[in-house]
């Protein structure tokens, strides 16, 4: 029994979002388990520790014996201090005085040295959908289950987004310039088939897109994606990839709503996929949960992960029992796979992904 | 333990596969009874990798009609009388983010230059170091720890009995920064320094956070001992591994042993086997996330791990760790930067996921190739100077062991070692070494049962010859007289710069006679004689010389690389095609078998790509400052304006 990679594209179905604080930051989760939250609902806030500042009171005032230095202090552990504010001293007003450098939070006392952490940044995370809080993890975040439609991507440049879906102009989104009074994109996410160049990012920066959901880019473009405010999913990967029918036809479906689209990029180390995803309001009949143990069986719609078919979808007409020896040479397990174009071809079974519903 | 220990269940978790192997006592003797394999379900949709290993449980009940967990899913240990259970349950694991350690020491080339090639021993990604000689603040080095985010602080320096107070001051330092840290994210002290200090250390830290301490690895200045630091480190990995990453957690509280590192595994594999056999054994790994190497040669044993190395998950690491000079020099084609970093991310965005046309096969195989060199002649630096000299070599991972074909895998390894002399080739597809590294503590006995048991894939056996023999000229004149009745006596030749395959069966044994020509030796002999046993391949001669070479271009590639693939393989050469040799000028160029677009598309993606290329500025700032920077320029704002009147 083979249990395939799942890519969910789905226009209806419940949707698991996780709300985390990166690994490194420390925070406080502000939701609680059960409770209804809406997109842009920050449901924890966290900082990501910042740079310590050692200040030693005993050197400072030439003590001789380290002890004394605590008679001398002004502030204690978990005071927060303004830049320039009295640290230590006879006298807060006069005198020889010590001053914070930063402004920040006096963290640590002892031996006549006085650490203090520089107020970091702080993170808010928003649920990014509209459902119902189903886990708490204390100090990280949490998930979030919604019922809508969903569509996961391979990649994205780190940012999110929530805006209305718009499908770019027949002749593609870098021609959007031709027209210089066009402003019906300036703040929507952009859809388009074809893969990014760097002439994409010229108009999608200068028309003011708030996203661009596209299949691929040279991997040459990552620079310019990070640094573009907006965001970006690939649903194909990186190279020359147009967009697969299955993924695009769901993604035209949601043109003209409002979509949230979360450009995660995938770390080494993490599960997290980028997503889009429409909030719908739930129906009568709820959708059922994905079915997240799939084994590959006979009919059912995979789609190809790399060349030459990549992105294709298909049925699967057969699970040969022994390996196929692919036109490379390599006798690997594979699916006898009829694909949408007409063709039927021997896939890797670890080539295909089931699209989850 | 040993005696009480009759069946046991051991699983190896990778990044992309998780194993398992049922090993029970058949006449008197650990045998393999059964395995099973699957995807690791740590990622989407499943996030809880017992789902994954439940499943594997499962098929092994399955396929032996033996129950081995209770309805809970939990393995019943130890065996219960009506044979359900297992009496030890053993994990290994090399999946998920290595341990971030921060390395403090006294001297660069003493201390940390040893500390730093015992954290090669496990997963270990080295992100600050600290020495004496450094010109850095008090205030910036307890900046360097704390921003770290380390799991583990190792802490070295000083010989026996010599330098205290450096070495003390940096505790104080270390300690400083351990108490700054949240309780709930300390990081484990390792101590491996002077040993006059060991038990202040050890009381400084204890009240803190877990401490372990480890014999000096320089008790003095000349000599280094890594194995008590590299076992500790080991033990922070287990610990790290069953407290912190949940998913696994789950899984391991069912286990007697804890989680060991799969690559400690082998380097425990590797020492057991070169001291039972008085033999010189190479153990290979190549996994999505990480690559390892453990060797042991002529008594000592060197080991090493990349996490930013690997074909999956870590390929994008991997190429800039290894470069792309190191790559393409295993490419019969052109291959761009671009081209190169485009097939690295979208490995590892899909790391299980197989090559299907012959140019991603090439790349796989150039990725693997070099990647693992860089291993190895980083466990051992003269491996760069001189051939590898190993009577065993053993290759774990599926791109080592899952070509389909006993002759592709032996290339595959050969090109990774690259040895001198006569190597007995095996590959581990089920996962049995991290296995027998976990087991090997407790049981012993099993160890060394199953590895002759014949329970890993003999591929063969290769004499290969060091020196650079006279490309299409006799190399290696052999002559093979199997011990089968009645089997003639056989003779053949193989030119410079290729491999000949004889295909004596596992179990049949032959007297080889090797007589080399031109500038090759094997092991510096001209002349060799062995009754060797055959395998899945059978006996492979390599006469393409030492330090091997594919060729200085891609032209010279393309002539050879395929001619290797065929010789070993009962595959003809693929023809590499004419287009892949030229500049890419062309939209054909771009490889017509690598994507789904059509021609035109492709064109005029190509010339959008071109149009962009002849304009692009020096730098990626500039790049980023020409592209995105301009949208408040003069133009931009006649436009506001008029947007301004028009609304």
């Amino acid at each position: 029994m083979y249990y395939p990679d799942q890519r969910y594209a789905s226009e209806l179905t419940v949707i698991r979002r996780e709300a985390m604080l990166p690994e490194e930051a420390q925070g406080t989760v502000r939701a609680v388990q059960g409770k209804r939250v809406d997109i842009r609902d920050v449901v924890v806030t966290g900082v990501i520790p910042s740079r310590y500042i050692l200040l030693d009171v005993a050197a400072f005032f030439r003590l001789r014996r380290v002890e004394k230095a605590d008679d001398l202090l002004q502030v204690g552990v978990g005071d927060v201090v303004e830049q320039e504010q009295v640290i230590a001293g006879k006298r807060a007003d006069r005198g020889k005085r010590l001053f914070s450098p930063v402004k920040g939070a006096v963290s640590f006392i002892e031996d006549g040295r006085v650490i203090i952490q520089e107020l970091p940044d702080v993170i808010d995370v928003e649920a990014g959908v509209r459902g119902r809080i189903s886990h708490v993890e204390p100090g990280r975040g949490v998930i979030v289950e919604a019922v809508g439609a969903q569509t996961q991507g391979v990649w994205g440049n780190g940012k999110n987004v929530i805006a209305v879906l718009r499908a770019e102009p027949e002749e593609g989104l870098e021609n959007i310039v031709a027209d210089s009074l066009e402003q019906r994109y300036n703040g929507t996410i952009v859809l388009t088939r074809r893969p990014l160049v760097e002439a994409s990012f010229r108009v999608m920066h200068a028309q003011g897109f708030a996203g661009v959901i596209a299949p691929s880019m040279d991997s040459d473009l990552m620079g310019l994606a990070f640094a573009w405010d907006g965001a970006i999913l690939l649903t194909e990967g990186f190279g020359n990839i147009r967009m697969s029918n299955a993924a695009f036809n769901l993604l035209k479906g949601l043109t003209e709503d409002v979509v949230t689209l979360d450009a995660h990029t995938p770390g080494r180390f993490e599960t997290r996929t980028p997503e889009v995803i429409v909030n719908v309001r739930a129906r009568d009949a709820k959708p059922t949960p994905p079915n997240v143990r799939l084994a590959l069986r006979e009919g059912m719609t995979v789609r190809v992960t790399r060349p030459p078919h990549l992105g294709i979808t298909g049925k699967v007409s057969s699970l040969p029992k022994f390996p196929v020896k692919l036109p490379n040479g390599l006798r690997v397990p594979c699916a006898r796979v009829e694909l949408v174009s007409g063709e039927s071809a021997d896939i890797p079974v670890a080539n295909l992904e089931v699209l989850g519903r | 333990m040993a005696d009480n220990v009759r069946s046991i269940l051991a699983a190896d978790f990778g990044s992309v596969y998780t194993r398992a192997v049922l090993i029970d006592i058949v006449d008197g003797e650990y045998r393999l009874v059964a395995r099973s394999e699957g995807r690791t379900t740590d990622g989407f949709p499943v996030y809880d990798m017992a789902l994954g290993f439940d499943r594997i449980v499962r098929e092994l009940a399955d396929s032996t009609g033996r129950r081995l967990a209770d309805s809970a899913g939990r393995i019943t240990t130890p065996e219960n009388t009506n044979r359900e259970g297992v009496d030890l349950f053993a994990l290994s694991a090399s999946i998920g983010r290595p341990l971030r350690a921060v390395v403090i020491g006294l001297m660069p080339s003493v201390s940390i230059q040893s500390a730093i090639r015992a954290t090669t021993g496990t997963y270990i990604d080295v992100r600050a170091v600290i020495s004496v000689d450094q010109d850095r603040t008090e205030e910036d080095k307890l900046n360097a720890i704390l921003l770290s985010y380390p799991d583990v602080i190792f802490l070295t320096g000083g010989t026996d009995g010599g330098a205290s107070e450096a070495v003390m001051r940096n505790a104080r330092l270390a300690q400083f920064a351990v108490r700054l840290i949240d309780e709930t994210r300390r990081p484990t002290l390792i101590f491996s320094g002077n040993q006059a200090l060991a038990t202040r250390i050890h009381e400084m830290f204890e009240p803190l956070t877990t401490v372990f301490i480890a014999d000096n690895l320089r008790p003095d200045i000349e000599r280094e001992r890594l194995e008590a630091a590299r076992y500790q480190l080991g033990r922070a990995f287990d610990r790290y591994k069953e407290t912190r990453q949940k998913s696994l957690a789950s899984v391991a509280e069912r286990s007697q042993t804890g989680i060991i590192s799969s690559a400690n595994g082998q380097t425990i594999v590797a020492e057991y086997l070169s001291k039972a056999g008085d033999t010189d054994v190479a153990i290979i790994d190549a996994g999505s996330g990480a690559f390892s190497v453990a060797v042991a040669e002529k008594g000592r044993v060197y080991s090493s791990i990349r996490t930013d190395i690997g074909l999956g998950h870590s390929a994008p690491q991997a190429l800039e760790t290894i470069g792309a000079d190191a790559i393409r020099r295993w490419l019969p084609f052109i291959a761009g930067d671009s081209d190169l970093k485009n097939y690295a991310m979208n490995k590892s965005l899909r790391p299980g996921s197989i090559p299907m046309t012959l140019r991603e096969s090439y790349l796989e195989h150039a990725f693997l190739r070099a990647g693992m060199r860089r291993v190895l002649v980083e466990a051992n630096p003269d491996w760069a100077e001189r051939p590898l000299t190993t009577s065993w070599a053993i290759a774990c991972g599926s791109a080592l062991t899952r070509t389909g074909s006993a002759g592709y895998d032996a290339l595959l390894i050969l090109d990774c070692l690259q040895p001198d002399g006569v190597t007995v080739l095996e590959s581990d597809p089920f996962g049995l070494i991290p296995a027998m590294g976990a087991i090997a503590g407790d049981v012993p006995a099993a160890v060394v049962q199953l590895l002759e048991g014949g329970n890993l894939t003999r591929l063969g056996i290769a004499f290969s010859g060091a020196g650079q023999p006279r490309y299409g000229k006799p190399a290696m004149k052999i002559t093979i007289k199997p011990q089968a009745a009645q089997a003639p006596r056989i003779k053949m030749t193989v030119d410079g710069g290729r491999l000949g395959v004889y295909p004596l069966p596992a179990g049949e044994y032959a007297t080889v006679t090797v007589s080399c020509r031109g500038g090759l030796r094997i092991n510096g002999k001209r002349r060799v004689k062995l009754t060797v046993e055959g395998g899945a391949l059978g006996l492979l001669f390599d006469a393409r010389g030492r330090a091997l070479s594919a060729g200085d271009t891609p032209q010279t590639r393309a002539e050879r690389l395929p001619y290797w693939v065929a010789d070993v393989t009962d595959d003809p050469p693929h023809e590499v095609p004419e287009r892949w040799l030229k500049p890419p000028d062309a939209p054909a160029a771009s490889d017509d078998d690598s994507d789904s677009a059509t021609a035109d598309g492709k064109r005029r993606w190509w010339r959008r790509r071109k149009a962009d290329e002849s304009a692009k500025p020096t730098t990626e700032e500039d790049r980023i400052a020409d592209v995105l920077g301009n949208k408040d320029g003069d133009e931009q704002d006649e436009l506001g304006d008029l947007r301004n009147v028009l609304s």
